[in-house]
Protein backbone atom coordinates (compact mmCIF):
# COMPACT_ATOMS: atom_id res chain seq x y z
CA UNK A 1 0.00 0.00 0.00
CA UNK A 2 1.55 3.42 -0.71
CA UNK A 3 1.92 5.81 2.08
CA UNK A 4 3.18 9.28 2.57
CA UNK A 5 4.77 8.63 5.50
CA UNK A 6 6.28 4.96 5.46
CA UNK A 7 7.61 3.16 8.60
CA UNK A 8 9.12 0.18 8.18
CA UNK A 9 7.43 -2.83 7.68
CA UNK A 10 8.70 -6.73 7.35
CA UNK A 11 6.23 -7.85 5.18
CA UNK A 12 7.54 -11.59 4.83
CA UNK A 13 7.13 -11.73 8.75
CA UNK A 14 3.44 -10.93 8.39
CA UNK A 15 2.84 -13.19 5.40
CA UNK A 16 4.31 -16.11 7.39
CA UNK A 17 2.19 -14.76 10.86
CA UNK A 18 -1.12 -15.09 8.49
CA UNK A 19 -0.77 -18.28 7.05
CA UNK A 20 0.24 -19.55 10.89
CA UNK A 21 -2.71 -17.94 12.03
CA UNK A 22 -4.86 -20.10 10.16
CA UNK A 23 -3.65 -23.62 11.87
CA UNK A 24 -3.22 -21.63 15.39
CA UNK A 25 -4.63 -23.40 18.67
CA UNK A 26 -7.71 -22.25 19.58
CA UNK A 27 -7.20 -20.99 23.40
CA UNK A 28 -10.86 -18.87 23.99
CA UNK A 29 -14.17 -18.79 21.72
CA UNK A 30 -17.05 -16.66 22.98
CA UNK A 31 -19.98 -15.79 20.85
CA UNK A 32 -21.18 -12.04 21.83
CA UNK A 33 -24.10 -10.49 21.37
CA UNK A 34 -24.78 -8.05 24.69
CA UNK A 35 -25.07 -4.42 24.97
CA UNK A 36 -21.89 -3.70 26.12
CA UNK A 37 -18.24 -3.80 25.72
CA UNK A 38 -16.36 -6.59 25.68
CA UNK A 39 -12.74 -6.74 27.12
CA UNK A 40 -10.29 -9.57 25.83
CA UNK A 41 -6.50 -9.37 27.07
CA UNK A 42 -4.00 -10.31 23.76
CA UNK A 43 -0.28 -11.53 24.94
CA UNK A 44 2.13 -10.40 22.39
CA UNK A 45 2.17 -12.82 19.61
CA UNK A 46 -1.76 -13.89 19.77
CA UNK A 47 -4.24 -13.83 17.65
CA UNK A 48 -7.53 -12.64 17.95
CA UNK A 49 -10.53 -13.18 15.05
CA UNK A 50 -13.71 -11.48 15.02
CA UNK A 51 -16.03 -13.30 12.95
CA UNK A 52 -19.75 -11.78 11.39
CA UNK A 53 -22.31 -14.74 12.66
CA UNK A 54 -25.63 -13.13 11.68
CA UNK A 55 -24.92 -10.77 9.04
CA UNK A 56 -23.10 -7.07 9.23
CA UNK A 57 -22.44 -6.01 12.40
CA UNK A 58 -20.39 -2.91 12.88
CA UNK A 59 -17.83 -3.73 15.76
CA UNK A 60 -15.79 -0.53 17.57
CA UNK A 61 -12.70 -1.53 18.21
CA UNK A 62 -10.25 0.55 21.14
CA UNK A 63 -7.22 -1.63 21.92
CA UNK A 64 -4.81 -0.42 24.88
CA UNK A 65 -1.63 -1.71 26.30
CA UNK A 66 -2.80 -4.32 28.89
CA UNK A 67 0.09 -2.85 32.12
CA UNK A 68 -0.18 0.81 30.75
CA UNK A 69 -3.96 1.70 29.02
CA UNK A 70 -2.80 5.29 28.80
CA UNK A 71 -1.06 3.72 25.40
CA UNK A 72 -3.73 3.03 23.29
CA UNK A 73 -4.99 3.32 19.91
CA UNK A 74 -4.22 6.56 18.06
CA UNK A 75 -6.57 6.86 15.26
CA UNK A 76 -5.21 9.71 13.97
CA UNK A 77 -1.69 9.19 13.29
CA UNK A 78 -3.07 5.53 12.18
CA UNK A 79 -4.95 7.29 9.37
CA UNK A 80 -1.39 9.30 8.49
CA UNK A 81 0.43 6.16 8.08
CA UNK A 82 -2.00 3.83 6.50
CA UNK A 83 -4.73 5.54 5.11
CA UNK A 84 -8.20 5.71 6.47
CA UNK A 85 -9.61 2.39 5.59
CA UNK A 86 -7.65 -0.70 7.42
CA UNK A 87 -7.91 -4.18 5.53
CA UNK A 88 -5.16 -7.05 5.76
CA UNK A 89 -1.57 -6.11 6.88
CA UNK A 90 -2.59 -2.18 8.52
CA UNK A 91 -0.87 -1.72 11.46
CA UNK A 92 -2.99 -0.26 14.37
CA UNK A 93 -0.67 2.56 16.11
CA UNK A 94 -0.31 3.29 19.68
CA UNK A 95 -0.16 7.07 21.37
CA UNK A 96 2.84 8.42 22.24
CA UNK A 97 5.54 8.29 24.03
CA UNK A 98 6.26 5.01 22.63
CA UNK A 99 4.29 5.48 19.11
CA UNK A 100 4.32 1.89 17.78
CA UNK A 101 2.48 -0.84 16.40
CA UNK A 102 -0.26 -2.05 18.91
CA UNK A 103 -2.21 -4.60 16.59
CA UNK A 104 -1.89 -5.63 13.04
CA UNK A 105 -4.47 -6.80 10.59
CA UNK A 106 -3.50 -10.48 9.46
CA UNK A 107 -7.03 -11.34 7.71
CA UNK A 108 -9.45 -8.89 6.43
CA UNK A 109 -12.34 -11.15 4.45
CA UNK A 110 -14.67 -8.21 3.68
CA UNK A 111 -15.98 -7.61 -0.28
CA UNK A 112 -16.37 -3.80 -1.24
CA UNK A 113 -18.30 -4.45 -4.25
CA UNK A 114 -18.32 -1.37 -7.07
CA UNK A 115 -21.48 -0.08 -7.37
CA UNK A 116 -22.87 3.38 -8.59
CA UNK A 117 -23.12 6.37 -6.14
CA UNK A 118 -20.35 4.48 -3.85
CA UNK A 119 -17.93 5.72 -5.65
CA UNK A 120 -14.36 5.38 -2.84
CA UNK A 121 -16.27 3.29 -0.57
CA UNK A 122 -14.23 1.05 1.83
CA UNK A 123 -14.35 -1.10 5.04
CA UNK A 124 -12.75 -0.29 8.57
CA UNK A 125 -12.20 3.30 8.69
CA UNK A 126 -9.94 3.87 11.59
CA UNK A 127 -11.51 6.97 12.31
CA UNK A 128 -14.51 6.59 14.77
CA UNK A 129 -15.32 8.74 17.86
CA UNK A 130 -18.96 9.50 16.80
CA UNK A 131 -20.95 6.91 18.95
CA UNK A 132 -21.57 9.47 21.43
CA UNK A 133 -24.81 9.85 23.29
CA UNK A 134 -24.97 13.24 21.82
CA UNK A 135 -24.63 11.55 18.34
CA UNK A 136 -27.35 8.83 19.05
CA UNK A 137 -29.78 11.57 20.47
CA UNK A 138 -29.29 14.23 18.14
CA UNK A 139 -29.97 11.74 15.25
CA UNK A 140 -33.35 10.57 17.33
CA UNK A 141 -31.92 7.05 18.20
CA UNK A 142 -33.91 5.27 20.53
CA UNK A 143 -33.88 6.14 23.85
CA UNK A 144 -32.31 3.53 26.41
CA UNK A 145 -29.75 2.56 23.75
CA UNK A 146 -26.41 2.18 24.76
CA UNK A 147 -23.97 4.22 22.93
CA UNK A 148 -20.68 3.00 22.15
CA UNK A 149 -19.19 5.85 24.02
CA UNK A 150 -21.20 4.21 27.17
CA UNK A 151 -20.42 0.79 26.44
CA UNK A 152 -16.89 1.59 26.76
CA UNK A 153 -17.09 3.66 29.66
CA UNK A 154 -18.72 0.99 31.72
CA UNK A 155 -16.12 -1.64 30.12
CA UNK A 156 -13.39 0.97 31.58
CA UNK A 157 -15.28 0.82 34.96
CA UNK A 158 -14.89 -2.54 35.53
CA UNK A 159 -10.98 -1.81 35.38
CA UNK A 160 -11.52 0.96 37.53
CA UNK A 161 -9.99 2.82 34.58
CA UNK A 162 -11.61 6.49 33.49
CA UNK A 163 -13.21 7.41 30.58
CA UNK A 164 -10.74 9.98 29.84
CA UNK A 165 -9.16 7.29 28.01
CA UNK A 166 -11.91 6.70 25.53
CA UNK A 167 -10.07 7.94 22.21
CA UNK A 168 -11.16 7.95 18.41
CA UNK A 169 -11.88 4.11 17.79
CA UNK A 170 -11.64 1.64 14.81
CA UNK A 171 -14.94 1.15 13.00
CA UNK A 172 -14.36 -2.77 11.82
CA UNK A 173 -17.24 -3.77 9.56
CA UNK A 174 -18.47 -0.28 9.03
CA UNK A 175 -18.78 0.52 5.08
CA UNK A 176 -18.00 4.62 4.17
CA UNK A 177 -16.78 6.98 1.58
CA UNK A 178 -15.67 10.07 1.68
CA UNK A 179 -17.03 13.16 0.31
CA UNK A 180 -14.40 14.80 -1.04
CA UNK A 181 -15.49 18.82 -0.50
CA UNK A 182 -16.24 18.47 2.77
CA UNK A 183 -14.45 15.87 3.95
CA UNK A 184 -16.95 14.12 5.57
CA UNK A 185 -17.44 10.19 6.24
CA UNK A 186 -20.99 9.38 4.79
CA UNK A 187 -22.18 5.76 6.83
CA UNK A 188 -23.50 3.33 3.92
CA UNK A 189 -24.75 -0.45 4.54
CA UNK A 190 -22.48 -2.68 4.83
CA UNK A 191 -21.58 -5.26 2.82
CA UNK A 192 -20.22 -7.89 5.21
CA UNK A 193 -21.76 -10.82 5.41
CA UNK A 194 -22.52 -13.46 7.67
CA UNK A 195 -18.77 -15.54 7.76
CA UNK A 196 -16.41 -12.50 7.27
CA UNK A 197 -13.95 -11.88 9.43
CA UNK A 198 -10.91 -9.58 10.44
CA UNK A 199 -8.20 -10.77 12.54
CA UNK A 200 -5.97 -9.42 14.96
CA UNK A 201 -1.87 -9.74 15.71
CA UNK A 202 -0.80 -8.85 18.94
CA UNK A 203 2.21 -6.97 19.11
CA UNK A 204 2.16 -6.25 22.64
CA UNK A 205 0.39 -6.94 25.36
CA UNK A 206 -3.01 -5.56 24.36
CA UNK A 207 -6.46 -5.05 26.03
CA UNK A 208 -9.02 -5.32 22.75
CA UNK A 209 -12.39 -3.23 23.86
CA UNK A 210 -14.74 -4.16 21.20
CA UNK A 211 -18.76 -2.71 21.35
CA UNK A 212 -21.20 -3.88 18.82
CA UNK A 213 -22.40 -0.45 17.17
CA UNK A 214 -26.57 0.22 17.94
CA UNK A 215 -26.03 1.14 14.25
CA UNK A 216 -26.10 -2.26 13.51
CA UNK A 217 -24.79 -2.39 10.02
CA UNK A 218 -25.45 0.79 9.00
CA UNK A 219 -27.96 0.56 6.52
CA UNK A 220 -31.03 2.54 8.35
CA UNK A 221 -31.48 6.14 9.65
CA UNK A 222 -30.68 6.30 13.23
CA UNK A 223 -34.12 7.15 14.07
CA UNK A 224 -35.89 4.00 12.11
CA UNK A 225 -33.05 1.24 14.22
CA UNK A 226 -35.02 -0.97 16.00
CA UNK A 227 -32.69 -3.84 15.87
CA UNK A 228 -30.53 -5.19 18.21
CA UNK A 229 -26.68 -5.54 17.42
CA UNK A 230 -26.00 -8.65 15.77
CA UNK A 231 -23.61 -11.31 17.13
CA UNK A 232 -20.06 -11.81 16.26
CA UNK A 233 -17.50 -14.53 17.46
CA UNK A 234 -14.48 -13.44 19.34
CA UNK A 235 -12.15 -15.91 19.13
CA UNK A 236 -8.00 -15.93 20.86
CA UNK A 237 -5.44 -18.11 20.05
CA UNK A 238 -1.97 -19.24 21.04
CA UNK A 239 0.69 -16.99 19.69
CA UNK A 240 1.54 -17.48 15.54
CA UNK A 241 4.82 -15.78 15.84
CA UNK A 242 7.12 -13.53 18.47
CA UNK A 243 6.91 -9.82 17.30
CA UNK A 244 9.43 -8.12 15.84
CA UNK A 245 9.21 -5.76 18.39
CA UNK A 246 9.93 -1.53 17.66
CA UNK A 247 11.85 0.18 16.72
CA UNK A 248 13.20 -2.09 14.17
CA UNK A 249 17.46 -2.52 14.48
CA UNK A 250 18.73 0.87 13.39
CA UNK A 251 15.62 2.93 12.96
CA UNK A 252 15.83 6.49 14.30
CA UNK A 253 13.40 6.87 17.15
CA UNK A 254 13.49 9.29 20.18
CA UNK A 255 14.81 9.06 23.39
CA UNK A 256 12.20 7.75 25.64
CA UNK A 257 13.25 9.16 28.98
CA UNK A 258 12.40 12.57 27.50
CA UNK A 259 8.64 11.23 27.73
CA UNK A 260 8.80 7.97 30.54
CA UNK A 261 9.08 8.67 33.97
CA UNK A 262 10.34 6.07 36.19
CA UNK A 263 7.31 3.82 36.20
CA UNK A 264 7.82 3.58 32.57
CA UNK A 265 4.65 5.39 31.57
CA UNK A 266 3.87 9.14 30.40
CA UNK A 267 5.53 11.55 33.20
CA UNK A 268 2.61 13.46 34.82
CA UNK A 269 4.79 16.80 35.65
CA UNK A 270 3.04 19.79 34.29
CA UNK A 271 7.26 20.43 32.64
CA UNK A 272 8.51 20.86 28.98
CA UNK A 273 9.93 17.90 27.23
CA UNK A 274 13.93 18.66 28.49
CA UNK A 275 16.00 20.33 26.65
CA UNK A 276 13.56 22.06 24.56
CA UNK A 277 12.20 24.16 27.59
CA UNK A 278 12.29 27.79 25.77
CA UNK A 279 9.15 29.02 24.71
CA UNK A 280 11.26 32.19 23.68
CA UNK A 281 8.85 34.69 24.24
CA UNK B 1 -30.29 -6.21 1.89
CA UNK B 2 -29.64 -8.03 -1.15
CA UNK B 3 -26.43 -7.14 -2.84
CA UNK B 4 -27.64 -5.60 -5.41
CA UNK B 5 -29.06 -2.42 -2.80
CA UNK B 6 -27.51 0.65 -2.99
CA UNK B 7 -26.24 1.41 0.17
CA UNK B 8 -28.19 3.89 2.03
CA UNK B 9 -25.92 6.98 3.67
CA UNK B 10 -27.12 8.06 7.81
CA UNK B 11 -28.07 11.75 7.39
CA UNK B 12 -25.12 14.49 9.18
CA UNK B 13 -25.90 14.70 12.33
CA UNK B 14 -27.54 17.84 13.23
CA UNK B 15 -27.01 19.26 17.18
CA UNK B 16 -29.57 22.29 17.70
CA UNK B 17 -28.39 25.77 16.68
CA UNK B 18 -29.60 28.78 18.06
CA UNK B 19 -28.83 30.38 14.73
CA UNK B 20 -30.33 33.74 15.80
CA UNK B 21 -27.50 33.53 18.03
CA UNK B 22 -24.82 33.48 15.98
CA UNK B 23 -26.47 35.95 13.66
CA UNK B 24 -26.02 38.52 16.29
CA UNK B 25 -22.62 37.52 17.01
CA UNK B 26 -21.39 38.16 13.80
CA UNK B 27 -23.18 41.43 13.76
CA UNK B 28 -21.56 42.33 16.55
CA UNK B 29 -17.74 42.30 15.28
CA UNK B 30 -17.38 45.24 14.59
CA UNK B 31 -17.09 46.37 18.12
CA UNK B 32 -15.03 43.65 19.61
CA UNK B 33 -12.55 45.23 21.79
CA UNK B 34 -8.73 44.04 21.42
CA UNK B 35 -7.80 43.09 25.12
CA UNK B 36 -4.68 41.20 24.48
CA UNK B 37 -2.10 39.91 22.18
CA UNK B 38 1.11 38.01 21.77
CA UNK B 39 3.26 36.82 19.35
CA UNK B 40 4.19 32.98 19.20
CA UNK B 41 7.91 32.65 18.16
CA UNK B 42 8.79 30.59 15.37
CA UNK B 43 8.75 26.91 15.86
CA UNK B 44 7.66 27.78 19.57
CA UNK B 45 4.60 26.76 21.95
CA UNK B 46 2.32 28.29 23.86
CA UNK B 47 -0.90 28.52 26.23
CA UNK B 48 -3.36 30.84 27.37
CA UNK B 49 -6.38 31.17 28.65
CA UNK B 50 -9.55 32.55 27.04
CA UNK B 51 -12.78 33.27 29.18
CA UNK B 52 -16.11 32.24 27.71
CA UNK B 53 -17.66 35.47 25.46
CA UNK B 54 -14.00 36.43 24.50
CA UNK B 55 -12.63 35.62 20.94
CA UNK B 56 -9.20 35.09 20.10
CA UNK B 57 -7.58 35.45 16.79
CA UNK B 58 -4.38 33.68 15.05
CA UNK B 59 -3.00 35.87 12.95
CA UNK B 60 -0.24 35.10 9.62
CA UNK B 61 2.14 37.74 10.26
CA UNK B 62 4.36 37.04 7.91
CA UNK B 63 4.38 34.29 5.83
CA UNK B 64 1.42 30.94 6.55
CA UNK B 65 2.54 29.11 9.53
CA UNK B 66 0.68 25.84 10.40
CA UNK B 67 -0.77 26.07 13.81
CA UNK B 68 -1.61 22.83 15.57
CA UNK B 69 -4.68 23.89 18.07
CA UNK B 70 -5.55 22.39 20.97
CA UNK B 71 -8.42 23.65 22.90
CA UNK B 72 -9.52 22.27 26.44
CA UNK B 73 -12.07 23.38 29.00
CA UNK B 74 -11.04 25.30 31.44
CA UNK B 75 -12.91 24.39 34.39
CA UNK B 76 -12.65 20.60 33.51
CA UNK B 77 -9.31 20.38 31.29
CA UNK B 78 -10.32 16.67 30.61
CA UNK B 79 -13.33 18.15 28.25
CA UNK B 80 -11.60 19.27 25.35
CA UNK B 81 -11.77 19.18 21.55
CA UNK B 82 -13.02 16.11 19.54
CA UNK B 83 -11.50 15.81 16.16
CA UNK B 84 -13.64 12.81 15.55
CA UNK B 85 -16.89 13.98 16.59
CA UNK B 86 -15.78 16.74 14.54
CA UNK B 87 -15.07 15.29 11.79
CA UNK B 88 -18.77 13.58 11.35
CA UNK B 89 -20.60 16.81 12.64
CA UNK B 90 -19.06 19.34 10.99
CA UNK B 91 -16.90 17.57 8.41
CA UNK B 92 -12.70 18.07 7.91
CA UNK B 93 -12.18 21.53 7.70
CA UNK B 94 -12.87 24.25 10.45
CA UNK B 95 -14.07 28.05 8.96
CA UNK B 96 -17.04 30.61 9.33
CA UNK B 97 -19.57 29.13 10.83
CA UNK B 98 -18.19 26.17 12.02
CA UNK B 99 -18.91 25.20 15.90
CA UNK B 100 -15.63 23.35 17.96
CA UNK B 101 -17.16 20.27 19.48
CA UNK B 102 -16.00 19.07 23.16
CA UNK B 103 -15.80 15.35 24.25
CA UNK B 104 -18.38 13.05 25.51
CA UNK B 105 -20.13 12.92 27.73
CA UNK B 106 -21.12 16.84 27.86
CA UNK B 107 -20.17 17.07 23.41
CA UNK B 108 -21.10 20.54 23.72
CA UNK B 109 -19.41 23.89 21.82
CA UNK B 110 -16.33 24.73 22.94
CA UNK B 111 -16.04 27.35 19.98
CA UNK B 112 -17.34 28.72 17.76
CA UNK B 113 -15.21 29.94 14.33
CA UNK B 114 -16.63 33.24 13.48
CA UNK B 115 -13.96 34.61 11.06
CA UNK B 116 -11.63 33.17 8.83
CA UNK B 117 -10.07 35.50 5.57
CA UNK B 118 -7.88 33.17 4.10
CA UNK B 119 -9.34 32.76 0.58
CA UNK B 120 -8.60 29.44 -0.89
CA UNK B 121 -7.40 28.13 -3.86
CA UNK B 122 -9.34 25.26 -4.57
CA UNK B 123 -7.90 22.35 -6.82
CA UNK B 124 -8.58 18.99 -7.95
CA UNK B 125 -7.50 17.80 -5.03
CA UNK B 126 -9.95 19.33 -2.61
CA UNK B 127 -7.22 20.15 -0.53
CA UNK B 128 -7.92 23.30 1.87
CA UNK B 129 -6.45 25.04 4.60
CA UNK B 130 -7.68 24.31 8.55
CA UNK B 131 -8.42 20.42 8.38
CA UNK B 132 -10.46 19.51 11.76
CA UNK B 133 -7.89 16.41 12.46
CA UNK B 134 -4.83 15.06 11.43
CA UNK B 135 -2.80 15.29 15.07
CA UNK B 136 0.43 16.88 15.74
CA UNK B 137 4.43 16.20 14.54
CA UNK B 138 6.16 14.56 17.41
CA UNK B 139 10.08 13.30 17.51
CA UNK B 140 9.27 9.90 16.22
CA UNK B 141 8.10 11.58 12.21
CA UNK B 142 11.50 13.48 12.95
CA UNK B 143 13.64 10.99 14.28
CA UNK B 144 13.12 8.39 11.49
CA UNK B 145 13.29 10.59 8.59
CA UNK B 146 15.87 13.10 9.67
CA UNK B 147 17.54 11.65 12.14
CA UNK B 148 17.19 14.99 14.50
CA UNK B 149 14.56 15.95 17.17
CA UNK B 150 13.70 19.57 16.91
CA UNK B 151 10.52 21.13 18.98
CA UNK B 152 8.02 18.92 17.85
CA UNK B 153 4.48 20.06 17.78
CA UNK B 154 4.19 17.23 20.45
CA UNK B 155 6.81 19.10 22.50
CA UNK B 156 5.26 22.42 21.43
CA UNK B 157 2.42 21.67 23.07
CA UNK B 158 3.11 20.24 25.81
CA UNK B 159 5.51 23.13 26.89
CA UNK B 160 1.88 25.51 26.13
CA UNK B 161 -0.35 23.03 28.52
CA UNK B 162 3.07 23.20 30.83
CA UNK B 163 2.51 27.18 30.70
CA UNK B 164 -1.15 26.32 32.29
CA UNK B 165 0.02 23.62 35.16
CA UNK B 166 -1.25 20.44 33.14
CA UNK B 167 1.35 17.56 31.79
CA UNK B 168 1.69 16.14 28.66
CA UNK B 169 -1.58 13.75 28.93
CA UNK B 170 -3.34 16.42 28.48
CA UNK B 171 -1.82 17.14 25.18
CA UNK B 172 -5.27 15.74 22.81
CA UNK B 173 -5.75 15.23 19.07
CA UNK B 174 -6.11 18.93 17.76
CA UNK B 175 -7.12 20.49 14.96
CA UNK B 176 -4.49 21.48 11.74
CA UNK B 177 -4.58 25.92 11.50
CA UNK B 178 -3.22 26.76 8.49
CA UNK B 179 -2.13 23.28 7.15
CA UNK B 180 -3.87 22.62 3.41
CA UNK B 181 -4.61 18.63 3.39
CA UNK B 182 -7.35 16.63 2.62
CA UNK B 183 -8.18 12.62 2.76
CA UNK B 184 -7.87 11.46 -1.09
CA UNK B 185 -11.63 9.64 -1.38
CA UNK B 186 -10.16 6.90 -3.15
CA UNK B 187 -6.95 5.75 -1.37
CA UNK B 188 -8.01 7.63 2.07
CA UNK B 189 -4.44 8.51 2.22
CA UNK B 190 -3.74 12.08 2.76
CA UNK B 191 -2.84 14.76 -0.03
CA UNK B 192 -0.81 17.89 1.22
CA UNK B 193 -0.10 20.92 -0.12
CA UNK B 194 1.02 24.33 0.72
CA UNK B 195 -1.23 27.02 2.94
CA UNK B 196 -3.19 29.96 1.03
CA UNK B 197 -2.14 32.19 4.01
CA UNK B 198 -0.95 35.39 3.38
CA UNK B 199 0.31 37.83 5.77
CA UNK B 200 -2.72 39.29 8.05
CA UNK B 201 -4.18 36.39 7.53
CA UNK B 202 -6.61 35.06 10.55
CA UNK B 203 -8.74 32.47 11.78
CA UNK B 204 -11.02 33.75 14.69
CA UNK B 205 -12.86 31.74 17.26
CA UNK B 206 -15.53 32.54 19.78
CA UNK B 207 -14.94 31.23 23.78
CA UNK B 208 -18.84 29.00 24.64
CA UNK B 209 -16.93 28.34 27.96
CA UNK B 210 -14.00 29.40 29.50
CA UNK B 211 -11.02 27.61 27.86
CA UNK B 212 -7.57 26.73 27.92
CA UNK B 213 -5.68 27.86 24.25
CA UNK B 214 -2.35 25.76 23.30
CA UNK B 215 -0.79 26.22 20.43
CA UNK B 216 2.15 24.77 18.55
CA UNK B 217 3.94 26.53 15.71
CA UNK B 218 4.73 23.27 13.75
CA UNK B 219 8.43 23.04 12.26
CA UNK B 220 7.25 22.10 9.37
CA UNK B 221 6.32 26.03 8.57
CA UNK B 222 3.87 26.40 5.47
CA UNK B 223 3.35 22.82 4.34
CA UNK B 224 4.53 20.29 2.38
CA UNK B 225 6.65 22.00 -0.50
CA UNK B 226 9.44 20.29 0.14
CA UNK B 227 8.09 17.37 1.42
CA UNK B 228 8.53 14.67 -1.69
CA UNK B 229 11.10 13.85 -3.85
CA UNK B 230 10.87 11.52 -6.91
CA UNK B 231 8.04 9.29 -7.46
CA UNK B 232 9.46 6.96 -5.40
CA UNK B 233 11.17 8.06 -2.31
CA UNK B 234 10.04 9.76 0.70
CA UNK B 235 12.39 13.08 1.25
CA UNK B 236 12.97 13.89 4.48
CA UNK B 237 12.67 17.24 5.27
CA UNK B 238 14.71 19.84 7.52
CA UNK B 239 15.20 23.10 8.02
CA UNK B 240 11.88 24.50 6.64
CA UNK B 241 11.26 27.95 7.45
CA UNK B 242 8.94 28.76 10.32
CA UNK B 243 7.65 32.30 10.73
CA UNK B 244 5.81 33.64 13.93
CA UNK B 245 1.73 33.65 14.88
CA UNK B 246 0.18 36.75 16.56
CA UNK B 247 -2.50 35.79 19.26
CA UNK B 248 -5.28 38.25 19.76
CA UNK B 249 -7.90 38.28 21.95
CA UNK B 250 -10.75 40.21 22.40
CA UNK B 251 -14.04 41.11 24.18
CA UNK B 252 -16.72 40.75 22.24
CA UNK B 253 -19.89 41.62 24.73
CA UNK B 254 -21.81 38.70 24.17
CA UNK B 255 -22.64 36.28 26.68
CA UNK B 256 -22.83 32.74 25.56
CA UNK B 257 -26.31 31.21 25.35
CA UNK B 258 -25.01 27.84 27.38
CA UNK B 259 -25.76 24.19 26.73
CA UNK B 260 -27.58 22.54 25.40
CA UNK B 261 -30.13 24.78 23.61
CA UNK B 262 -33.68 23.99 22.04
CA UNK B 263 -33.97 23.19 18.69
Amino acid sequence: MDTQHPRPMDRDFYVQAREAATAAQVVEQVDFDEPGAFLLDLGAGETASIELLSGAQIVNLLPFNTADPDERLWAHETCLLEGLWLTRYSRLWGTMARFRPLLTILEDTVVTPRRPGEMGAHHHPVYGGAGTPASWKWAGGREGTLTTWEQFAAALATRALPTTLIKDNACLFQKTRLDAPAQRLDILASDAVTGDRVTLFAEVDVTLMLALSPYVDGASATADIDESPRPVRITRTTAVAQPLGWPYPDMGYPDLALYLDETGTRATEAVPTPGREAILS
Amino acid sequence: MSASTIGLALEPVAPPIDQPFYDRLQAARSSFTKVDEHTVERGTGYGLRVSAGQAFRLVTVERAQIVDLCLTSAEDPTEHYAAGTQLAWEGGFVSRGNRIWGTAPRSRPLAACTADTLRPKDDASHARDHVSHGAHCNAHHWMLYTGTHPRTCYDNLRAGFAMLGLHQRYVHDNMNIYQKTALDPHTGQYLEGLSDAEAGDYIEFYAETDLLVVVSLCPQGSGADTLHGGDDDWVPYFDMPVYPIRIEVYDTGITPQGWPVSR
